[in-house]
Formats: structure tokens, sequence, C-alpha cells
């Protein structure tokens, strides 16, 4: 009787004692895990590409901020149109199901003008200072610089435009 | 007359000896069994851990998540390119899915590529007011189209 009561206690105490040595490998099984995902996210880091891609966008695209020729319906990539420089604008061509993925500033300069409109203001400004601090958890900025003209909606004019975009590098 | 109430007297005995004994007994086999839960809990835990394990370690070793990973970025980002340029645009990926087996979602805005282990790598790209992406699943070769109104699967 005594011997079976010892046996239990054993197998009770071994139980406990198994509870840290899980814990352990549990611990361990994750360092691996979110190293090996660290590592390949650091080998395809394409947060400089995304950014490029992104500010192109704003700048090129008819449902951004490029201008339209409403009666033939032609595209006119480096003409921006000055009614679509807006926040409002930006948000619905730039629109993410997720956040946490880009922001933008665009400031347009004509004729003595400025015109600035923003993707996720609050975030585009945070981003951009933490933008260049090393390591896979900071931000890239790209900032694309273009002489353009600006279409007022009467008249063409000469201008400026910096489109500034900022992602996280994931 | 003594020796009969002896007798007596040692039966009882035996009988609550022998009822204590069973009690005894089912406590000690319901104990048991208690260990043997927790035991079989534990092997349960460690063996769950060590598929999830090995399965991890080949993904990783046969160059799945790297696959996964940049399949998953490299079609978000075409669809994106795609989505702003103006025009009408057919895409093939020079990919094919079915040698890595992978199997492509374009779902909700983004881009979710799966392997044969059941690993998801997903990435997003920006929905565009006016212009529907379609969803899309790919397993062999992925071809997109793109005209005025949707991006879709050729």
């Amino acid at each position: 009787m005594w011997r079976n009561r010892k046996g239990d206690e054993d197998v009770a105490f071994e139980s406990v004692m198994m509870i840290p040595v899980i814990i352990l490998l549990t611990i361990m099984f994750l360092t691996y895990v979110f190293m090996t995902d660290a590592f390949i996210k650091n080998r395809t880091q394409s947060a400089a590409a995304e950014a490029a891609i992104y500010a192109n966008r704003i700048m090129f695209a008819k449902e951004c901020i490029a201008y339209e020729d409403g009666s033939i319906r032609r595209v006119y990539p480096g003409i921006v149109d000055l009614n679509k420089v807006s926040t409002e604008r930006i948000s619905n061509c730039m629109n993410f199901t997720k956040e946490e993925v880009a922001a933008a500033i665009i400031n347009l300069s004509y004729a003595g003008n400025e015109k600035i409109a923003y993707y996720q203001e609050d975030k585009a400004r945070i981003w951009s200072r933490l933008a260049g601090i090393a390591g896979s958890g900071s931000y890239f900025k790209y900032v694309l610089m273009n002489p353009v003209i600006v279409y007022d909606g009467n008249k063409f004019l000469n201008g400026n435009i910096s489109v500034t975009v900022v992602v996280p590098k994931r | 007359m003594l020796r009969r109430d002896r007798r007596m007297e040692k039966q009882t005995f035996i009988s609550v000896v022998s009822k204590s004994k069973m009690a005894h007994s089912r406590i000690r086999r319901a104990e048991g069994e208690d260990s043997s839960m927790i035991m079989l809990f534990y092997l349960l835990m460690f063996a769950t851990l060590l598929v999830i394990g090995i399965k991890y370690v080949r993904s990783v070793a046969g160059g799945s998540q790297l696959e996964r990973t940049f399949l998953a970025r490299d079609s978000a980002l075409t669809i994106s390119v795609m989505q702003a340029a103006p025009g009408i645009i057919t895409y093939h990926h020079p990919f094919n899915l079915s040698k890595s087996k992978l199997t492509l979602t374009v779902q909700n805005f983004s881009t979710n590529v799966s392997d044969e282990f059941g690993f998801n790598s997903l990435f997003f790209f920006p929905e565009t007011r006016g212009l529907n992406v379609e969803d899309m699943l790919f397993t062999e070769r992925i071809s997109l189209k793109k005209n005025s109104t949707d991006v879709s699967k050729e």
C-alpha cells in the first residue's frame, strides 16, 4: 500500500516538474519561429519598392491626382489636376483595409501658392520622424519630387510637387 | 459460547477490513487514473508541439516560407501597379505555383499565399474606390487582367 502511494506521489511530482520543461520548450520553439520569420522578412524586405510604387500611384493614377481629359477619357501623367489634390481624394485612391500599411504627404506648389494633402495625416507625421532608424520595426521614407504642370480648371500652370510616402518595414 | 463469540468478532473484523480495503483500492484507482490523464495531456502537448515544429522546419528548410513571402508581396505590388496604370493590361506571372505546391488567394484587398503545410503569408494592397478587384484563386499560373472598371482573373 505504501509503495503504491509513493508511486502516485512520484507521478504527481513528475507531472508538476514537467510544466517548466514544457514552458521552456514552447519558448525555444517560438524563439526559433520568430527569429526565422525576422530573418526571412529581412531578406524579402520590400519597403523601398512599396513606397516608390505608392508614390508613383499617387502621382500618375487618374484615381489619385493625375489629370484626365473627360471628353476623350485620356490620362495625362505629369499633369496634376488641382481639384483632385485633397485629403479626401487621396484617401479614396489609397485606401488600405489595414491602416498600418502606408501614409503619405503631398505638397504641391504652383504660382506662389501651396496645397497640401495627406493620407493618414497623423501617421504620416509620426512615421516620417521615425524613418531611417535601422531595424525591421522601423519605417522607410520615399520622397518623389517632380516639376509638374498644374491644371486649375481653366488654365495650365507650372508647379512643383513633392510626394512623401512612409511605409513600415514589414 | 466464548469461542463462538470470538469467531463472530473475527468475522466482523474481517468484513470491516475487507470493506475498508475495497474503498481504499477505489480511491487508489481513481488517483491512478488522474495521473494517467495528466501524463496523457502532457504527451499530447509534446506531440502537437513536435508535429508543428517538424512542419515549420520542413517549410523553412524547403524554402517554402521564402517563396510564400516573396510571392505574396510581389503579387500584391503587381496588382497595386495594375490598379494605378491607365488602360487595359494583361499580366502573366512567370512563376508556376503548382511546382512549389503553393496557392494564391486574392481577397479583401490582400494576397494570401499558403503552402502544403498550411502556413500562410499575407500582404495588403490599396483599395481604389471605383475600381473593383475580384476575389481570385490561383493554383498554377497567375494571369491577371485589368480594364477601366476592375482587376480580374484572365
